[in-house]
């Protein structure tokens, strides 16, 4: 009787993802990454430099539809935050089967508002200011993008550096304002 | 919560993120949305689109190096706060590119965009009436 074969080693299961745009500081870098059971390394295009995230690292997870594609922003251990941009729907389930079966953390699945209303409440996560509308989020201010914040009676008003871009008709915002309204206090008055 | 106090008369521009215009939202430039009287406006990486009936003036500055495009959005006044009211609104908008042009047409259709939805809702009052 031969005996029977060995059992190959199953293929580390390695999830590659092309033309992402790591988001740092706000400015995107376009990068590859690639996801594997024990963590992400990321390798940025032009400077070839590699950032790696420890999946025992990964506090938290997230999917999220975004101007480019979706986002999967992890949070970590440390607090700081690594977002990618620009990944397909493709490979959502692949990823998050990866990341629910091997990070500390599930995956979770987070859809923005698209209502078009321009009220809502403020929420600072860490280094992120999220502006949520109807209880989930409209946009995303990094603060590390923010040069100069006042605040005057009921606004606050927010300054961003200047950023380079090679494209000559890019859009930045300049500057942004908010009222805020407490009318508890204002009743009191 | 935050759903409570939002009132049912507001209008809606999407009913779905998946209903937004996904290649235009890609490119991350102001996009007008006639159909949806939407305008799309990229904040930091993300589309956000805003109805038309948020949009209270615009106005442009010329730069010697491109151009400043001014969004105001409609705020309640201190006197019409409702009594639960506690929210923070978004006020204003500047944003800067190298390019003029898109910023001009970006300026002509949203403004375009108000004229039509002003006399649409002119149109439902009269026919309420």
């Amino acid at each position: 009787v031969e005996p029977p074969p060995a059992a190959a080693a199953p293929p580390v299961a390695i999830i590659e993802v092309r033309d992402i745009f790591l988001i740092k500081r706000g400015e995107p870098m376009r990068a590859t990454a690639k996801f594997a059971p024990h963590g992400v390394s990321i390798r940025i295009r032009d400077t070839g430099k590699v950032d790696t995230v420890q999946a025992t690292e990964v506090r938290e997870a997230r999917w999220m539809p975004v101007a480019r594609q979706n986002q999967l922003r992890l949070r970590l251990a440390s607090g700081g935050f690594v977002i990618m941009d620009n990944i397909p729907n493709e490979r959502k389930d692949a990823l998050r089967s990866l990341i629910d079966n091997n990070y500390s953390t599930p995956l979770e699945m987070v859809e923005p508002c698209s209502k078009g209303w321009t009220y809502g409440a403020e929420k600072f996560d860490g280094s992120i200011l999220t502006f949520l509308v109807d209880g989930k989020p409209a946009f995303e201010i990094p603060l590390a993008a923010v040069s100069n914040a006042n605040a005057q009676k009921n606004e606050v008003s927010l300054e961003f550096h200047e950023v380079e871009n090679d494209e000559m008709d890019a859009q930045f915002i300049e500057s942004m304002r908010f009222l805020v309204v407490d009318a508890a206090e204002e009743n009191t008055k | 919560t935050d759903q409570e106090v939002a009132s049912k008369e507001d209008d809606i521009a999407y009913e779905s993120y998946r209903k937004m215009p996904l290649e235009e939202c890609r490119k991350l430039r102001i996009f007008i949305d006639k159909r949806h009287e939407a305008v799309i406006l990229p904040i930091f990486g993300m589309a956000v689109p805003i109805h038309i009936s948020a949009i209270k003036n615009l106005s442009m500055t010329e730069e010697e190096k491109g151009a400043l495009l001014r969004i105001n959005f409609a705020t309640p006044t201190i006197s019409t706060i409702e009594e639960n009211e506690n929210r923070v609104h978004l006020k204003e908008m500047v944003y800067k590119s190298q390019s003029r042009l898109p910023l001009q047409n970006a300026l002509r259709l949203i403004k375009d965009l108000q004229k039509r939805f002003k006399t649409r809702q002119q149109e439902l009052k009269q026919m309420e009436n």
